[in-house]
């Protein structure tokens, strides 16, 4: 299931208010927020995994998505700017 | 069909591949241009010259990948220090192939009869073409515009794609870097010719 990041209603960051221990039914309530990571939608967490999957290579990257080598680094430098704004929120 | 890969061949393709066609396509364009007397005398210009010499034929196609390639690089460098020569060079290599099409159109004799014509003629309202040179010409112009506008999706997309530019003042320097590569350009070539 997808995990939702933005506030359907005003389009917001969400932040998480309850967790749940699947076990013994714990529930804690609170107001955390979001990692940097789940602030990123699916597309781009499944980059980073996929960058850290291959290594670290943009170049093999590329080669399994099927993409040249500067589309992917442009993805790249667009996700790294998307997260210096958010870390700077 | 799949149109990002005609518009966008640089997205998807990579460098090798897309370096080796081009250099394929300019090869090929030299070998024309000097049998057939054709000079890409500009960034966006093809003349027949009678009495160019073999190197001109030869080498004007290569001065302006060269200038291109050189000024646009340094452009692309400045704005993004990711920028890689190679892909600026794929990009200038590909802005060409579409010139090769319409080098080749403007080899049709045709062209040569009303050349003759307009030269022979001394009240240029007496030419008198029939209905097959009208169309003719007509549809090598309708050729030589889709040309140049998809060489210029083609080496846009391409510099895109070599530079991840995208605000609006980084495509004004690019088109006034485009005006100016075309001067340059002509004036080197128009000197050697």
């Amino acid at each position: 299931m997808k995990l939702p990041i933005v506030c359907p209603s005003c389009e917001n960051t969400l932040q998480v208010s309850q967790m749940k221990c699947n076990d013994c039914q714990t529930e804690i309530n609170g107001n955390y927020n979001l990692p940097l990571f789940f602030k990123l939608n699916r597309e781009e967490q499944d980059f980073i995994l996929d960058f850290f999957l291959s290594s670290g290579s943009i170049k093999e990257m590329a080669k399994q998505a099927g993409n040249s080598y500067p589309t992917m680094r442009n993805k790249m430098d667009d996700l790294i700017e998307k997260i210096n704004q958010l870390k700077n929120v | 069909m799949n149109w990002k890969l005609i518009f966008n061949p640089f997205e998807q393709i990579s460098e090798r591949k897309l370096m080796q066609t081009g250099v394929l396509f300019a090869l090929l364009a030299g070998i024309y241009a000097y049998y057939f007397g054709v000079v890409y005398d500009g960034v966006l210009d093809i003349h027949l010259f009678e009495n160019a010499s073999s190197l001109v034929l030869l080498f004007s196609n290569v001065i302006i990948v060269v200038c291109m390639s050189l000024v646009l690089y340094i452009f692309g460098k400045y704005i993004n220090t990711k920028t890689r020569f190679i892909d600026v060079l794929t990009a200038v290599l590909w802005f060409r192939i579409p010139f090769y099409v319409s080098a080749t159109l403007t080899t049709l004799p045709v062209f040569a009869e009303i050349e003759h014509q307009l030269k022979n003629s001394k009240n240029i309202q007496n030419i008198q073409f029939d209905t097959f040179t009208i169309v003719l010409l007509l549809f090598v112009t309708f050729v030589f515009l889709l040309a140049l506008v998809y060489a210029f999706v083609l080496l846009i997309n391409g510099f895109k794609t070599a530079t991840n530019i995208k605000k609006a003042k980084h495509f004004v320097w690019f088109t006034v870097l485009i005006l100016l590569l075309e001067i340059l350009t002509k004036f080197i070539i128009n000197t050697m010719v």
